[in-house]
């Protein structure tokens, strides 16, 4: 029996906002630390921005690295051997989520990665700060945000612009028009303009495969996207140039950027209903070059990439934000009158107070999904037309394909 | 067919090995006309291709081919007509010649992308053949249409090979297979975790009520991370099935997970119950 998306919708902002279960770390017992004391945290991922993304989960918490997981032996243990040496190290991130001294994970592995670690996190009881991009394919989000609010997790996105964007009165304001739903048709425009980082992410086609080092456990990094031959550019930073892993500056970038618009927006719980890009043929491997991506909502209002690295620039539509002096001063009162939204909890207080974090997994998905979409636009070559609700493109059964991307044995969502 | 003015609009690495230099109105161009003759086209290109790290060049041929695939539905639905059925055909064909496996996965993983049923045998073969079998199961499971078929008749060839056996019973059940629910059980019964969880899975993706007693029955025995992940099949079982029938799921988690570590297990389970 398949839930009507709505009322999912509906039931689960509302069982999201009031679920109370405590931690398990609160509940004790043994092999649980005591709740006076610390929490049990773990990073899986340990390069590039992996030490940064534990950071951040453990501000305002008290913790303790009890745990650390990374495919490259190396890495984990050069992290540990740093951070806390009598930490557990684990190859394979399935037998650290085992680990019942652990309470908190953060995931800094590429994002084909995300996803299946995060649910799996959800699954074992851990509460999640994961990095961005949320997932690497459309699919993949809702299933994160089904198995949070199933399991009744904190979960929080590793981009946090969202909460400067919330000390913003301006910000509000437009976030309270916007979710008032009285300026309808919206002729609102958001124009990002460069920062997308085309070049710095941009594959290098036709590399000759090498052995990887006995260091790297080579199958488990491609875990459920495609096995290929290893070339050196598909580990590290340089991850990001290869569809298989991520989608470029796009995905690098864009959730840095849309994630804070999307809330003053008021856009957490929909996406965009068509999407046109201007770009060249996009390569079956690597990503590359684009010139600008329109995603216009149901009610008018309009997010622009214009990557200002390739081609010509955007000139369809010129920015134009939202504000109070385009509606009627009666509706203008309206506004005034109304609340300002709920503050945005950190990870940190989220965890406390075992309420939705700011960048809790619908609001993440749906910035993935900007992303995404923009970049289907990219690779497909035409326009589309989606259903937020059913999340599927309308009337293109191939393009529906990158939605839900198959995985490699025995890996699914 | 000369195909070579094709491939030379599209690029080759330039600055940093990248493909920047690329130029929309030419590469545009080219994948117009290679589209007023699809089938010849495809057919040339598979030549070009090379099994990766050969000596030559095959990007402006793997780029070329692979915008055809992406763009050649759309091109069909234009023009009403059967373009995409006949260019996927063609890359079928050369599966069953003499090229490299990972060429042959790369053409697999271009009908992953515009293929239909007409395929699907074609694609199938592959599900026996160590190396390219993933890519094949994925394609399949792709396309859906007539794939459980190639996937239920590879599975008795495969048996005594663990990860092919594997890759079979993961593609039946991401294909939600009713008629695969005797091989989810016989999986079950499978020394190998991985098998055992894919068995599990399979038969909450066909949620069969009939299938209740032994789904639970198997899953209570896995220990570890299995545990973890037959919990979540419970869950997700029980999401599927009727009231009456998901409260006996959540009364055997009730009853079964009873260690200290388990408890925010039987919290969820509580609200359910309780619900």
């Amino acid at each position: 029996m398949k839930s009507n998306r709505r009322k999912f919708l509906k039931t689960s902002a509302v069982s999201a906002a009031s679920f109370q279960i405590v931690p398990r770390h609160v509940i004790g017992g043994q092999g649980h630390t005591p709740p006076s004391e610390t929490y049990g945290a773990a990073l899986i991922g340990c390069g590039g921005r992996g030490p940064g993304t534990y950071e951040r989960m453990v501000k305002d918490l008290p913790s303790k690295l009890v745990a650390a997981c990374d495919v490259q032996k190396s890495r984990v243990d050069g992290y540990v051997k740093r951070k806390n040496p009598k930490a557990k190290t684990y190859n394979d991130f399935r037998k650290l989520l085992e680990n019942p001294d652990v309470d908190l994970v953060a995931i800094a592995t590429p994002p084909h990665w995300h996803a299946l670690i995060s649910i799996a996190a959800a699954e074992a009881g851990k509460d999640v700060l994961c990095e961005k991009p949320m997932t690497r394919f459309i699919a993949e989000g809702r299933a994160v945000v089904k198995a949070f609010e199933r399991y009744k997790r904190i979960f929080q996105i590793g981009t946090f612009g969202r909460f400067g964007a919330f000390r913003s009165s301006t910000s509000r304001t437009i976030h309270k028009i916007m979710r008032s739903g009285l300026l309808n048709p919206n002729s609102g425009v958001h124009i990002k303009k460069g920062g997308l980082k085309l070049h710095n992410w941009s594959g290098k086609p036709g590399l000759k495969p090498q052995i990887p080092s006995e260091d790297l456990d080579w199958d488990l990094y491609c875990g459920p996207s495609p096995f290929k031959p290893y070339v050196p550019p598909r580990v590290g930073g340089t991850h990001r140039n290869y569809w298989d892993y991520e989608g470029g500056g796009m995905c690098d970038m864009g959730q840095h950027h849309f994630d804070p618009q999307q809330w003053i927006y008021g856009k957490d719980d929909t996406s965009p209903v068509s999407i046109e890009a201007f770009a060249p043929p996009s390569h079956p491997d690597v990503t590359g070059m684009w010139a600008w991506i329109e995603l216009t909502y149901s009610d008018g209002f309009t997010f622009v990439m214009d990557s200002n690295e390739w081609g010509p620039g955007y000139d369809r539509k010129k920015s134009k934000q939202v504000s109070l002096s385009q509606l009627s001063e009666k509706d203008q009162e309206k506004i005034k009158a109304m609340p300002d939204p709920e503050p945005l909890l950190s990870f940190g207080e989220a965890v406390k107070q075992r309420k939705p974090a700011g960048g809790h997994p619908e609001a993440a998905h749906r910035a993935a999904c900007i992303l995404h979409l923009a970049n289907l636009a990219i690779r497909l070559g035409r326009k589309l037309q989606y259903d937020p609700d059913k999340e599927q493109f309308i009337g293109d059964e191939e393009a529906n394909r990158f939605l839900n991307v198959p995985m490699r044995s025995p890996w699914h969502i | 067919m000369d195909i070579q003015p094709y491939l030379d609009s599209f690029p080759l690495p330039a600055n940093r090995g990248i493909l920047s230099e690329i130029n929309k109105e030419k590469t545009e161009k080219s994948v117009r006309e290679a589209m007023q003759n699809p089938e010849l086209v495809a057919s040339e290109l598979v030549k070009r291709l090379l099994d990766p790290g050969a000596e030559g060049n095959d990007i402006q041929a793997r780029h070329l081919l692979h915008t055809m695939a992406v763009r050649i539905p759309n091109y069909d639905k234009k023009l009403k007509g059967d373009i995409r059925a006949k260019f996927s055909l063609v890359l079928a064909r050369a599966l069953s010649e003499n090229y490299p496996d990972r060429v042959k996965a790369f053409i697999i993983r271009q009908l992953q992308i515009c293929g239909g049923g007409e395929v699907v045998p074609a694609i199938g073969a592959f599900l026996i053949v160590n190396g390219i079998a993933d890519d094949a199961a994925q394609a399949l499971i792709a396309i859906r249409k007539n794939s459980a078929e190639q996937f239920r008749n590879a599975l008795p060839k495969i048996k005594n090979n663990l990860s092919l056996y594997r890759n079979i019973l993961h593609g039946l059940a991401e294909l939600e297979d009713e008629g695969s629910k005797d091989f989810f059980i016989e999986a079950l019964e499978s020394e190998d975790e991985g098998c055992r969880l894919l068995g599990l899975w399979g038969l909450v993706q066909i949620a069969d009520s009939s299938t209740l007693e032994l789904f639970l029955k198997a899953e209570q025995k896995e220990k570890g991370y299995s545990r973890i992940k037959s919990t979540s099949y419970c869950f997700k079982f029980a999401e599927k099935l009727p009231k009456k029938e998901a409260l006996k799921i959540y009364r055997h988690l009730k009853d079964t997970r009873t260690s200290t570590h388990e408890k925010y297990i039987l919290e969820i389970v509580e609200i359910e119950l309780a619900s």
